[in-house]
């Protein structure tokens, strides 16, 4: 940690008489010495953002509470219910918040699956039917030749929003492949920001720094290039 | 203030050479970081940073002296407050509690990091007496070191409107400070 030695001076304006005892204790609360570990960090990608300005962009530091965020999703806690179906509970670490996200983990697809030859499942009898549609089994089971278990009847995979806004810095967050808040993506809108604007950073619109609309980019991810 | 070797460093920034930008970083840094945590951002060290890559991809464009260069580091870095404030509506956070963070505390430091936290803890209070304009215009005339007339294109306010904040800004914090309405009094041991 630095020392007050380490303050550079204080500032050089002309505060007249009056202004200069608020202006005192503003600056000894405010004006702190820098972090030598941060500033090396920082100088060093500055500097090599200089020297490659058109992906400044790529340089952009991780942020402290970025990287904290990511702690917090790491600590990811499944439970499980259901065939392949659970609820996945995210603390994404800044707000103490817990989001609740379906954790989308596919049925297997049976449509196309080769029935086995060597092994034909039995012929469905009425009262196989009947047991799966919940009534009593009826049929006495040979204790020689035991009946086939049937297999559990497969369940549907939920059905994902089609359209869901991603990347919108108002009320919808983005969302990455697993279904958590990705904060990432609002970010790398505000990165795309117009410092010499008079206007602040307008976040709503958020493109990917390539151009590419995100909420392509999340589509394809998710359910394949159409 | 890089004064004379001002327009040089410039120059050496703009090539990317380190040490030019070191001494930029130091000079900028704590008036920057102080400013934005004045003005209550969460995480203030990272507004600054992100500020700081803003200056680098637009340094190209930048003409003019070291208060002008100083005057433009605040506009952005008031554009990050503002933004962040939008974001902090829309996605409130908590910062890391401090005394979770004072356990973290190395013994050698600790009478600097008390001394900060009191120091901290005696204007933050105060400070949020203010409007958010006026304690713009306060934190940018005596941490940014900005004039008036520089104040009012950072926030984008017409000149005697800053002149009007300013002056009930700084009424309001003498008042408190110095007529014994504030409740920690120690205060007027920091003036």
């Amino acid at each position: 940690m630095n020392s007050r030695s380490d303050l550079p001076p204080p500032p050089q304006g002309n505060l007249p008489g009056a202004d200069a005892d608020v202006a005192a204790l503003l600056q000894a609360a405010l004006i702190r010495p820098v972090d030598e570990i941060r500033a090396a960090r920082d100088i060093a990608v500055l500097a090599a953002a200089a020297k490659d300005t058109a992906n400044v962009t790529a340089f952009v530091p991780r942020r402290e509470r970025t990287m904290q965020r990511v702690a917090a999703a790491a600590a990811v806690v499944v439970v499980a219910s259901g065939a392949g179906f659970g609820v996945a509970q995210f603390g994404d670490g800044s707000d103490g918040r817990i989001v609740n996200e379906p954790l989308a983990i596919e049925a297997p697809d049976t449509a196309n699956d080769t029935p086995s030859t060597s092994t034909p499942a039995p012929p469905a009898t009425q009262d196989d039917a009947a047991q799966d549609a919940g009534a009593p089994d009826t049929n006495t089971p040979s204790l020689s030749t035991p009946a086939p278990t049937p297999a559990p009847a497969p369940v549907p995979a939920p059905t994902p929003a089609p359209d869901a806004p991603v990347g919108d810095a108002g009320d919808a967050e983005a969302i990455d492949d697993f279904g958590r808040n990705d904060q990432t993506a609002n970010d790398t809108a505000d990165e795309t920001c117009d410092a010499e604007s008079t206007e602040p950073c307008d976040t709503d619109d958020a493109v990917d720094t390539d151009g590419t609309d995100p909420r392509e980019l999340l589509r394809e991810r998710r359910f394949g290039a159409s | 203030m890089l004064n004379d070797m001002f327009a040089e460093v410039l120059t050496a920034a703009r090539r990317g050479d380190e040490h030019a930008w070191r001494q930029l970083y130091y000079d900028l840094t704590p008036q920057l970081t102080g400013y934005l945590a004045g003005s209550g951002a969460v995480s203030a060290e990272d507004v600054a940073s992100d500020t700081l890559l803003h200056v680098v991809r637009d340094l190209h464009r930048f003409e003019g002296d070291e208060m002008a260069f100083r005057s433009w580091v605040f506009t952005i870095a008031h554009h990050r407050l503002i933004d962040q404030r939008r974001k902090d509506k829309v996605r409130p956070s908590d910062a890391t509690e401090r005394d979770t963070l004072e356990r973290h505390i190395r013994p050698d430091s600790m009478d600097a990091e008390l001394a900060e936290r009191f120091a901290l803890d005696t204007v933050m209070p105060l400070l949020d007496l203010c409007t958010d304009s006026q304690r713009d215009v306060l934190l940018l005339r005596y941490i940014a070191d900005v004039s008036l007339h520089e104040v009012a294109e950072i926030i984008g306010k017409d000149y005697n409107t800053v002149k009007a904040l300013h002056r009930r800004g700084l009424d309001l914090l003498r008042s408190k400070l110095f007529t014994g309405a504030y409740p920690n009094s120690q205060t007027e041991t920091l003036s």
